[in-house]
């Protein structure tokens, strides 16, 4: 395989992979082993990955490991304002991110954080999550419908931006 | 809300993260995977020359031969930091099961077809969705099911009538867990994970009665629960590795040190572990046994990857992933649902699946929900994703291949069955 070339992706999307991870998850350290054992398999599968879309493959691995992790621990990691802090310039807005992704459900989180934050097409995050294109608008209007009912806080902040 | 407000939300939520440089970790990762390789099949050479000199041992031995399971070497469970060589030597050394035979191996199924298979009546209605507004629940003898849309609960009893039983005021459950609930394999008994402590009931009457939670266990991050069918008082209840037995009637607490999604309970007691020892060595192991009796073990990295299992006295059910994705593939290289019979853990048979994105397998859209007889096992497969999707339960005679369409339910339900009396088809 061509380290280098493997070495040169990486650098450019390792970042937004643990970000993104991160979302899915709320555990820095949990979204960074899941990033880490997806680029692994990257790497075992560079050759061929390498004229294809390695990102997609990064991010269906990521989705689908964190899935069936949740499905098999149905557990959410408990908020703490020291952990916001070390993942945001603002802890005050990590942290209420963080506990309204926790109310939806992994699949509408997965949604959420692949369209509104890695900016996928409903095709692309339909064929991440295995799921037909109507299945993603679908889950996607839910999301929003449940962050605007169960997170009001989330859109005191987003009015705080403008 | 705007999408480009919420995109810059979660920008700014996230923008301390830094990777480091995970490149050098990747290919020092894929390095070891190859040099585990290498090991491996050392290993399994080995371990054939083991094998033939005992078979050679045992045959000198004359007619004195125990029927009774011998107990193999016990496989390494400790953190990846304290693995030594000779933990890898007790790996190397646990036997492999034998060699898929080709006849065993059933012709590939999509499950998207699922609603296309014949049906067959177990015992379970065609449509397992609650009606609006059932009677409260009093007493039935055992229950067949019990589905829980996360507000009340809702039981089905044997001649197929629905009853509600509510959750006690006081059991909410925390602000950011699901509850759980699970019925005992009998029936008779329902628990539910609440805020504080767990709730159970028997199904056959009485109150809803609360148990303390074990020390250690902490409520707000959520859990898992499985009701054994054999002492319907003891429940299993797990968080991340830690998991506790419970006797529901005097609050007994015993620490299990087993990872509960991993773990399979069949009839008589037999309790059947999937280990996977992680790094370095990523081996992985499947052990069975009894409590107080000899425990089994095999190295099966050859099976690849076991999920959603499901074990009675003879045999283990179980959702078979493979690690070379999205290749062309033999059939036994193909994700599918496998039977394995635990007397040597050779596989009994083998049903290769279509699924492209590993929904079923890494994505745990599909699991064994528990052996209806010797021969079939009911088999729960997600179809449609976990909001809208619909949850179709199926039956696969492992012997003939049969596939029949038993029940289903939406996918935002949960439902517990009480498997072990149903019918078999």
């Amino acid at each position: 395989m061509d380290a280098t070339e493997f070495t040169e992706w990486v650098a450019g999307n390792q970042r937004q992979l643990v970000r993104s991870a991160y979302l899915l998850t709320g555990d820095l350290h949990r979204a960074q082993d899941l990033v880490q054992e997806a680029l692994v398999k990257v790497a075992l599968r560079w050759t061929r990955l390498r004229l294809g879309n390695p990102g997609a493959y990064a991010r269906t691995i990521i989705v689908h490991d964190n899935i069936s992790w949740w499905r098999r621990r149905r557990e959410y990691p408990v908020a703490d304002m020291a952990d916001a802090a070390a993942v945001s310039s603002d802890p005050d807005a990590a942290h209420v991110v963080r506990r309204a992704l926790a109310r939806l459900t992994p699949s509408q989180r997965a949604v959420v954080v692949l369209r509104h934050f890695d900016d996928l097409t409903e095709r692309e995050t339909a064929s991440i999550l295995g799921v037909s294109v109507g299945t993603v608008k679908s889950q996607n209007a839910a999301a929003l419908a449940r962050l605007r009912e169960r997170a009001p806080e989330l859109l005191d902040l987003i009015g705080r931006t403008r | 809300m705007r999408e480009s407000e919420l995109r810059d939300l979660l920008e700014r939520a996230t923008d301390r993260i830094d990777a480091g440089d995970l490149a050098e970790a990747a290919l020092a990762g894929t390095t070891a995977a190859h040099r585990r390789r290498r090991v491996y099949a050392a290993g399994v050479a080995a371990a054939s020359v083991l094998v033939v000199v005992l078979a050679g041992l045992t045959l000198g031995g004359g007619g004195d031969q125990d029927p009774s399971p011998a107990p193999s070497p016990t496989p390494p469970t400790s953190s990846p930091s304290s693995s030594t060589d000779a933990e890898l030597d007790a790996l190397l050394a646990l036997p492999t099961p034998p060699s898929v035979d080709p006849a065993v191996i059933q012709p590939m199924w999509d499950p998207e077809a699922v609603a296309d298979l014949p049906g067959v009546d177990i015992g379970l209605p065609a449509d397992l969705t609650p009606p609006d507004s059932p009677p409260a629940l009093t007493s039935i003898p055992a229950a067949l099911a019990v589905v829980d849309d996360e507000q009340q609960l809702f039981v089905l009893d044997a001649a197929g009538a629905w009853s509600r039983l509510a959750y006690p005021e006081q059991a909410l459950p925390a602000e950011f867990a699901s509850p759980a609930s699970a019925l005992s394999r009998d029936g008779t008994r329902i628990v539910f994970t609440g805020r504080s402590t767990l709730w159970s009931r028997d199904v056959r009457g009485g109150d809803w009665r609360e148990v303390s939670y074990p020390d250690g266990f902490l409520a707000l991050e959520g859990w898992q629960v499985h009701l054994e069918p054999q002492v319907a008082e003891m429940l299993r209840l797990g968080r991340k590795s830690r998991s506790w037995a419970i006797d529901l009637d005097t609050g007994t607490v015993e620490e299990l040190g087993v990872d509960l999604g991993n773990t399979a309970w069949g009839g008589g007691d037999v309790t059947v572990r999937i280990q996977f020892t992680g790094k370095p060595y990523d081996m992985r192991v499947i052990s069975w046994g009894i409590p107080g009796g000899p425990e089994r073990s095999w190295r099966t990295n050859a099976l690849h990857s076991l999920t959603g299992p499901a074990a009675d006295q003879q045999s283990l059910a179980a959702v078979r992933g493979v690690g070379s994705y999205g290749e062309p593939r033999e059939p036994f290289e193909r994700n599918g649902l496998i039977a394995l019979d635990l007397d040597d853990l050779s596989t009994r048979a083998y049903l290769p699946i279509v699924d492209p994105n590993y929904s079923y397998t890494d994505g745990g859209a599909m699991a064994v929900r528990g052996w209806l007889d010797a021969d079939t096992v009911l088999v729960e497969v997600l179809l449609g994703g976990a909001e809208t999707g619909i949850r179709h339960l199926f039956v696969w005679n492992v012997e003939t291949g049969d596939l029949s369409r038993a029940s289903q339910l939406p996918a935002d339900l949960d439902v517990a069955l009480a498997s072990w009396i149903f019918a078999s088809p």
